[in-house]
């Protein structure tokens, strides 16, 4: 039985075959409607295909280091803002210091009574 | 008009586009040269139109998709690394994945148009012939799951080697034989079932 259906089936493979393979072509009209259709590659689109390319193979660094920026910004920003705060503290505390002894030991001082 | 085709026309010189390689029509893609782009549409638009047409079994669709695949082309040409994957494996996973997109959002797999409009209906018995068998090729397909139906038009309607056919589809090369395996003999049986109906059909 199955040594009678394998010419048939044969036939009906190389057929499958043929049909697969025929030729086909696009409608004439399509190409002019892409390149019509074609958006400009602007600066954006390219700077986001730069950081997030479909191929990510071996560019995982781009994304990451991009994360890193705000928080690279953030850390310094943070240090920036102690080393300021902690010199005009200091600042303060002298400044307070010398008034204080300014007027202990001025000739304006004391409470005029003597 | 591209900047390419400006230099070209300006200095008298012809744009070697024939003899550029696919790779060297995306590196110029890639820096925006239309006419390059152009070239590289001329190459594979009707074999990516036919691939998006049997995956998805909608004409108006497949139009529509096509253009997509190639505006992603052209704007994710920097993306494209010559010597990892073919110009032409790229394209096929660009159109595929758009093809994908588009039966999972319209919901409707499984909902291929059974029927493909009959060329040459009044013309001689042969060619009204062949274009039953398109017919019925085109409805077998439709019963296809969508992995089976990709793997098989990749192989066998669009040329593409195994070890290709994987890297469009992301799976290994085992898993496309298997698919092929599996998809070809359904594919043979569908396409019997629905001669043997159609004979049937016939004698009534």
């Amino acid at each position: 039985m199955n040594e009678r259906n394998e010419p048939f089936a044969g036939r009906r493979a190389d057929r499958l075959d043929e049909l697969l393979a025929e030729p086909h072509a696009a409608p004439p009209a399509l190409t002019s409607r892409i390149l019509e259709g074609l958006p400009s590659q602007s600066r954006w689109q390219r700077f986001f295909d730069w950081l997030a390319p479909v191929d990510r193979d071996g560019r995982l660094w781009r994304p990451v280091a991009a994360a890193l920026v705000p928080l690279a910004f953030g850390f310094a920003l943070g240090l920036g803002v102690g080393v300021q705060g902690e010199d005009s503290l200091y600042d303060d505390v002298l400044l307070l210091a010398f008034t204080d002894s300014y007027f202990e030991t001025s000739a304006y001082g004391g409470d005029g009574d003597d | 008009m591209s900047v390419a085709l400006a230099i070209a026309s300006a200095t008298g010189a012809e744009p070697l586009l024939s003899a550029d390689s696919d790779e060297a029509l995306m590196a110029r893609i890639a820096a925006g040269d239309e006419q390059a782009f152009e070239g590289l549409l001329g190459r594979h638009l009707d074999r990516i139109h036919h691939y998006l047409r049997r995956l998805t079994g909608r004409q108006a669709d497949c139009d529509d998709l096509a253009q997509e695949t190639f505006i992603r082309v052209w704007l994710k040409a920097r993306s494209f690394r010559p010597g990892r994957v073919k110009v032409s494996t790229w394209l096929h996973r660009i159109a595929h994945n758009v093809a994908v997109d588009h039966l999972r959002k319209a919901g409707r797999a499984a909902r291929i148009e059974a029927t493909e409009p009959l060329r040459d209906e009044a013309g001689p018995d042969a060619l009204r012939q062949q274009a039953e068998e398109r017919q019925r090729l085109h409805g077998a397909l439709g019963a296809l799951p969508e992995g089976q139906r990709s793997a098989i038009l990749l192989r066998h309607q669009q040329g593409l080697s195994n070890p290709d056919v994987a890297a469009v589809l992301g799976i290994s090369v085992r898993a496309v034989e298997s698919l092929l395996s599996r998809g070809r003999r359904r594919l043979m049986t569908l396409m019997g079932d629905r001669d043997s109906a159609g004979n049937q059909e016939g004698m009534l």
